[in-house]
């Protein structure tokens, strides 16, 4: 049948089942937009190109299928950047579609003509550009499966005008994932020897932890570790972007650890013998000084991607593939071996457990109150928790319950403020059956905050929890603690976020105090409009704990 | 130690420039880089680099994660690369 290059990308969404996608019109893009008219998909007009990156992210952390945007050229297009290297970062499967000037007008300079296969190279997992109408249909399939499978991330495809008028033949595929040449590896030693090798390791280690990552959130990855840790009875700690994929409950569970970490979890890694890393990086928000985090420690790393295996920490035993695979294989092995007693190594957690306790008052409103309010105020309900970036995002991660790997969305790699408004807007677009509750500083709230007015249009029940703290906060700790009290803009204004949420269709409520915000909470609950509860806690609360930078993660600032 | 990095790649005028962009990205200073096109659809180029043995294997890997790369191997033994002279101070 013949088609034109517009139609195709629509035909081609369809195959892989999109049915929403978020956007901006613009020139460039034009013909894919009049495609879109009469088309079966959704299409989510978004208030600036930066939020239908993020909302297309959202929408894929949350519900695991890839993410889709559109933007037009030139500005169009360098406004998705910000959104496309969050969703690197944090491997998050988006596909990018941008209109591009027509190919005649190539390298003139033309009219909204960036090179955004130039820009976008370093932060895409791949790019393509389209110059030929017969080669389309089978580009976009190889975005979809390059952008979902081994590690997920973002893949932009820039069409231009002149291919998305053009008209083709075009045959219809059911999903084929566009097939990729298999390359040649270098002999690797055999996965169920590496499997044993590790298995060997932790039966005889003495103070083993589990640390997990973000590549949890791949398939039932977390129903193998539940079931390891479970067997070996072994602590496990979580990296930010690991947070849910081990209940939060859960008695192995020992919480965040790194650069604001939990007191406990941090011990634990420091002391441990063996750390066993599932489907995590070690970044350096996670190890502070990588020169002094595996000293007398035998590391044990599970990825899918090897190139992240001895980057930043050297690795005893690496077995590289899909983690569920790996993880179903070393629980295979452990059904026949002795159980191992950890007894003394609890007994020192439990130690730490007891020292470390930290209750937060309620004569003031404070975030950590909040978060444990939240999260006590839901049990039973499935909630996706979404976060901005800076210290409400740390008191997020520290206190609140998460059960599911989806239903917390962050952004962890590349700490993009701004992110949460929009991401919040995708996730309950992608969960209708789930509530989203964005927590966003007063700072992040601002930069994006103008999606409120999409998510209004859209008619989602989104509850925006905004810690206003009047400053940058995060900033202000660091200006604290190692700018001598010289606070260079990071105290902000005050703004009426509850006259603003008004003005864009929302409901409102600010509290001052626990009791207003337990009221306001109740309400939001109920309602079926976007909700904006205004916290204002004190300037002065801090993160705690903090590490101090480029020390030993068990050594902290406060 | 120089190594000697050959590479077979896709030969999309884009690749060039995403093959370079890891070795300036993750580091490595290219020393010498030739590249021909060998057939229609792929081009060969061989890149030497000074490092050490572990940051070879992870430019390897580096290389190999590029979609568009084919395959990428250690040269060292059985290729010399191509050391053309061009004077670096050319008058106009």
């Amino acid at each position: 049948m013949q088609l034109s290059g517009s139609e195709m990308i629509v035909k081609c969404l369809l195959e892989q089942n999109v049915d929403i996608i978020f956007g901006y019109p613009g020139g460039a893009n034009l013909p894919l937009y009049d495609a879109l008219y009469d088309a079966p998909i959704r299409h989510v007009l978004t208030v600036h190109e930066q939020g239908a990156a993020h909302a297309a992210d959202g929408y894929a952390r949350s519900s695991g299928k890839v993410g889709v945007c559109i933007a037009t050229s030139g500005p169009g297009a360098t406004n998705l950047v910000t959104g496309l290297a969050t969703a690197f970062m944090d491997s998050s499967p988006v596909v990018a579609i941008t209109g591009q000037v027509a190919t005649t007008l190539f390298g003139q300079d033309s009219f909204q003509e960036v090179d955004v296969i130039g820009v976008t190279m370093p932060i895409t997992k791949h790019n393509f550009l389209v110059k030929d109408i017969s080669e389309l249909a089978e580009t976009v399939r190889k975005a979809f499966h390059i952008a979902g499978s081994g590690r997920p991330g973002p893949v932009l495809i820039d069409v231009p005008r002149d291919i998305m008028l053009a008209r083709s033949e075009f045959t219809a595929a059911i999903c084929t994932n566009g097939k990729i040449p298999a390359k040649e590896r270098s002999a690797q030693p055999s996965f169920q020897d590496t499997v044993m090798a590790a298995v060997e390791v932790i039966h005889r280690a003495k103070q083993p932890v589990m640390l997990v990552g973000g590549g949890m959130k791949a398939g039932d990855t977390w129903k193998e570790v539940k079931k390891l840790a479970e067997t070996l009875r072994i602590p496990v700690v979580s990296t930010l972007m690991g947070l849910g994929a081990f209940p939060a409950k859960h008695p192995c569970f020992l919480g965040l650890t790194g650069m604001h970490g939990h007191k406990t979890a941090n011990w634990t890694v420091s002391e441990a013998d063996v750390i066993l890393a599932v489907g995590t990086r070690f970044s350096d928000r996670v190890t502070s000084d990588c020169s002094k985090y595996a000293i007398g420690k035998t590391i044990i790393h599970l990825d899918v991607d090897s190139t992240e295996v001895n980057k930043n920490i050297p690795a005893e035993i690496v077995v590289i593939g899909d983690l569920q695979r790996t993880l179903l294989a070393m629980n295979a092995a452990f059904l026949n071996r002795p159980t191992v007693d950890f007894s003394y190594w609890w007994e020192r957690i439990a130690s730490w457990q007891k020292d470390f306790f930290v209750k937060y008052n309620t004569n003031s409103l404070n975030a950590p109150w909040i978060m444990q309010h939240m999260s006590g105020n839901t049990l039973g309900q499935s909630v996706i928790w979404v976060t901005d970036v800076g210290q409400h995002q740390m008191w997020a991660a520290q206190h609140l319950q998460i059960d599911l790997p989806r239903n917390w969305i962050s952004s962890g790699g590349l700490g993009t403020m701004g992110f949460g408004v929009p991401a919040a807007i995708g996730a309950q677009f992608a969960c209708p059956d789930k509530r989203t509750v964005l927590v966003v500083g007063d700072g992040g709230f601002k930069m994006t905050g103008m999606e409120l007015y999409t998510a209004i249009n859209a008619e989602l029940p989104i509850i925006i929890v905004i810690i206003n703290n009047q400053a940058l906060g995060l900033v202000r700790q660091l200006q604290r603690e190692f700018c001598r009290q010289r606070y260079t803009e990071s105290n902000l204004a005050n703004f009426d976020f509850a006259g603003f949420a008004h003005i864009c269709g929302a409901l409102a409520a600010t509290a001052n105090t626990s009791a207003e915000f337990s009221s306001a909470f109740a309400q939001a609950l109920q309602s079926e409009r976007a909700f904006v509860i205004v916290a204002n806690i004190a300037r002065e609360d801090l993160v705690e704990p903090m590490v101090s930078p480029g020390q030993p993660i068990n050594q902290f600032v406060r | 130690m120089k190594h000697t990095v050959q590479i077979v790649l896709q030969s999309k005028e884009e690749g060039i420039g995403r093959l370079v962009g890891v070795f300036r990205r993750r580091g490595y200073q290219i020393e010498s880089l030739l590249m021909t096109m060998d057939q229609t659809e792929y081009m060969r180029i061989i890149v030497t680099v000074t490092c050490n043995q572990l940051a070879l294997q992870q430019l390897l890997q580096h290389i190999d994660k590029l979609i568009d790369v084919v395959t990428v191997e250690v040269a060292d033994d059985h290729v010399t690369s191509a050391e053309i002279y061009i004077p670096a101070h050319q008058s106009a």
